[in-house]
């Protein structure tokens, strides 16, 4: 899955770690979202995109190529 | 002061490594001194390297501590204290013990601070977050089967005649070994998605 979230915490101008704290769980977990290496679960997801104020699907896009 | 994880790389590092001196170092002592003072002594400096190794190894890895890692750290550390006492001063007394249940109660009795470190680890794992619950459950496959296959291979090695086998020994290996593994794969896991 593709995501936004590092464009996104970039432009709010938050470290990891900050982004980390507002949605209460680990940095790396965000470094892994960031990096495609794990796909959050949908709670998770809803929480980035109310937080960023962004809809799902604009957040994040399949990776037809896996 | 600040953050232990906002700290420059080679400050993180360098309190790690004193961690681990200040944890090897009294644990090496617990077993070669039989002075009950220096002992106590050890003990004490042993829980202080076990709470800077824990701080710190959060910090080189750039997690900061969350309130679930303190609660964790603050429920384990007394548990293994008591663990450690009753292994050195209570465990070794049934030896001068007749009666069998006494005898069986003084044995088992290093298990309940175990029993405690367990249920510990299981709430703390609850409230980790979705990817931290998936890293612990793969590395408690890792140690099952690292663990399983390990016994079997031993006691096949056993059951041939190859090697002579204590089964207490061996039993009593089980979970430790189990902890390393886990542990070491989880660190693997955290080490891999490690944040820059």
């Amino acid at each position: 899955m593709k995501n936004r979230v590092r464009e996104l915490r970039e432009a709010q101008g938050w470290s990891q770690g900050e982004l980390a704290e507002h949605l209460d769980v680990s940095r790396q977990t965000i470094n892994a979202i960031e990096t495609g290496k794990y796909d959050p679960s949908l709670p998770l997801a809803f929480k980035l995109a109310r937080l960023f104020k962004q809809r799902i699907e604009s957040m994040f896009e399949p990776d037809e190529g896996r | 002061m600040g953050r232990m994880d906002e700290w420059p790389a080679w400050q993180r590092w360098g309190i790690w490594l004193v961690g681990w001196v200040l944890y090897l170092g009294p644990f090496w002592l617990l077993f070669t001194t039989d002075s009950l003072a220096l002992r106590l002594v050890a003990l004490a400096v042993l829980c202080g390297g076990l709470l800077l190794l824990t701080y710190s190894s959060k910090a080189v890895l750039n997690e900061r501590m969350r309130k679930i890692d303190r609660w964790q750290l603050y429920v384990v550390l007394p548990a293994m204290l008591v663990y450690m006492l009753l292994m050195l001063y209570v465990f070794p007394r049934e030896a001068h013990i007749a009666t069998p249940w006494l005898k069986a109660l003084v044995a088992l009795s290093p298990t309940l601070p175990l029993i405690f470190v367990a249920w510990a680890v299981v709430r703390y794992v609850n409230r980790c977050d979705e990817m931290e619950r998936r890293q612990h459950l793969e590395a408690a496959g890792v140690a099952v089967i690292v663990v399983s296959l390990g016994s079997m291979a031993l006691g096949f090695l056993g059951a041939a005649k190859l090697i002579a086998l204590d089964g207490a020994l061996v039993l009593l290996m089980v979970l430790p070994v189990l902890c390393v593994v886990y542990g070491l794969a989880c660190t693997w896991s955290k080490w891999r998605n490690r944040a820059r």
